[in-house]
């Protein structure tokens, strides 16, 4: 873009002293966009996995059921009423739901398979409970003691927990494809640093000789890989954001609640915007790092 | 067409202010300054032959001289030396009052050569201009590296580039240009930012000779300026036709063959 002195003096338009060389900028531009894909993939998958580590436990959480074993035939309607009634009283409130004969029958099939007949098992009693906070099992068998009941009470805590680690595990192992990108990414951006140093190796012996400081040259290729960088960046996240958006569009489609909350929102929008800036800042810098650590070439003297 | 002195005058803004002054060498003010002096100085490129043995040598600032000798005797490697561009394999080279040889930590090495080299120019044979640059460019680099705004030498380098004959090839890049056309950009570079101490390698050896008249005297009105100029040449007629310190590179070593005023 020419200034209005240029105008006036017929000046030619200011130019940058590294130019743009198609040769060694497009492969690194295609490098970079693929990284930042792969890194945006491994950003939402992260996420992803934690959000459903989190949604698998908060739908466990306040949730128990209750198994009272060795209740005769002709005695469970009296025995229900007596464990409803007194679960009434218990502090925090309770819901509490009888699971009945087919629906147990109906959720033990599956388990058993075709050749045992759900029908032929001694069933418990089963309660499901519902309370507004955590439901600690010792707290509920304590209070059923005065009925005199063999009861088990499971508030779900080792699936909660294994819920946990999974989410978490996959929360970390995309959090270190995360970085292992990065870092990657960063260091293409040094070799190709070097690359393009090796290829304007006498434009930048000239520089030197015009007397430029080494914080001067490292700010060149800062400039010139900041800007590679930012559009690799933008369009490996791009294309990383339609993947999104096809998965999120698939998990709307399912329509079950639990999928449905696990779509891209704006957490995850400002998460990329700060991948993005981490990105450029990781490739720009260990560019700037190498252009300012390189050794002026000189003719080699004994 | 501008005169020389005008030429000069509109280049001494540029000169580097922020970089102290360690001599007072600008006209009229203490004059007899060491600039440069060599102390057993040997340089050798890898196993090859020493090309100079024990230099010693002073030249006081303010001066104009020539290097003569025949071709491949040394004097593009010595004022490379000068120009920092090669460090000596022995001895001391001391620029400014400033041992340049003397080994310090990087960072301090590093900022004493790039404000010495601010202060030096190198006008070499292949003119080291940049082929991705056009002539504006190329001419302006050294006031663009050391951090001016282009607004601020806009007008100077086009009065230089009318001047040495390069208006018209303002926008064309050096692949385009003659060897004295070249010759001319890198003078008009190596004089924008009026140096203290500059060196030209065969100045004149592209251009024809009202060229060289005039880049010669251009060259001594910087000198008149306060400028210390070293031409090296094995051209004997400029020798003859301007008054000037004339060494003599043989045998490994530099000797005074005339001096200036004699």
């Amino acid at each position: 873009m020419s200034t209005p002195l240029e105008n006036i003096l017929g000046l030619p338009a200011a130019q940058p002293l590294l130019p743009k060389r198609k040769e060694t900028d497009r492969p690194l531009l295609a490098v970079l966009a693929i990284m930042a894909f792969l890194a945006t993939l491994a950003l939402l998958a992260g996420r992803q996995g934690l959000r459903l580590g989190t949604e698998w436990q908060n739908e466990l959480y306040g949730t128990a059921s209750l198994q009272v074993f060795g209740v005769a035939p002709e005695n469970q309607d009296i025995i229900i009423t007596r464990v409803t009634e007194r679960l009434e009283s218990f502090t925090p409130p309770l819901r509490v739901n009888i699971l009945s004969q087919a629906d147990m029958t109906a959720r033990l099939e599956p388990w058993l398979g075709p050749n045992t007949s759900a029908e032929e098992l001694p069933f418990p009693l089963f309660f499901s409970l519902e309370a507004e906070r955590d439901i600690r099992p010792e707290q509920i068998e304590n209070w059923l003691a005065p009925l005199n009941l063999n009861t088990l009470v499971d508030n779900h805590a080792a699936w909660r927990n294994e819920f946990e680690t999974l989410g978490h595990a996959l929360y970390r192992t995309a959090s270190l494809i995360l970085i292992l990108v990065l870092a990657a990414s960063a260091v293409i951006a040094g070799f190709a640093t070097q690359s393009v140093m090796s290829a304007f190796a006498s434009t930048l012996k000239i520089i030197y000789r015009s007397g430029a400081s080494r914080p001067f040259v490292a700010k060149l290729f800062i400039i010139r890989t900041l800007k590679l960088s930012a559009r690799g960046a933008l369009i490996g996240v791009f294309g990383g954001l339609i993947i999104a958006l096809l998965w999120n569009g698939f998990i709307l489609e399912k329509g079950d609640s639990l999928m449905q909350r696990l779509s891209l929102n704006l957490s995850d929008i400002v998460w990329i915007v700060i991948l993005i800036l981490v990105f450029i800042i990781a490739c720009t810098g260990v560019s700037g790092l190498i252009a300012w650590r390189a050794p002026q070439k000189k003719h080699k003297t004994r | 067409m501008a005169s020389d002195s005008f030429i000069c005058s509109k280049m001494q803004k540029h000169t580097n202010k922020s970089t102290p002054d360690p001599l007072s060498i600008r006209a009229g003010t203490k004059i007899n300054a060491e600039i440069l002096q060599f102390d057993r100085v040997s340089l050798r490129y890898g196993r090859n032959t020493e090309i100079f043995t024990d230099l010693n040598w002073q030249l006081t600032a303010g001066r104009l001289c020539f290097l003569t000798g025949p071709s491949g005797i040394g004097k593009t490697s010595l004022l490379r030396l000068i120009s920092l561009d090669v460090a000596p394999s022995r001895g001391h080279v001391h620029l400014f009052g400033q041992d340049v040889t003397q080994k310090t930590d990087r960072q301090s090495q590093d900022k004493k050569t790039q404000n010495l080299q601010r202060q030096i120019s190198l006008v070499t044979q292949d003119f080291d201009l940049i082929d991705d640059l056009n002539i504006f460019e190329n001419i302006a680099l050294p006031l663009r590296v050391s951090g001016a705004q282009r607004d601020s030498y806009a007008s100077d380098v086009a009065d230089l580039m009318n001047w040495v004959g390069l208006s018209p090839r303002m926008s064309a890049y050096p692949s385009t240009l003659s060897a004295g056309e070249k010759q001319r950009t890198a003078i008009a570079r190596a004089i924008i930012t009026r140096p203290k101490l500059l060196l030209a390698d065969e100045p004149t050896g592209n251009v024809d000779p009202d060229m060289a008249q005039r880049l010669l005297r251009l060259f001594v009105e910087m000198n008149r300026l306060g400028t210390t100029v070293i031409i090296a040449t094995h051209n004997q007629n400029l020798l003859k036709q301007y008054d000037a310190d004339v060494f003599a590179i043989r045998d490994r070593t530099i000797s005074k063959i005339r001096g200036q005023g004699e």
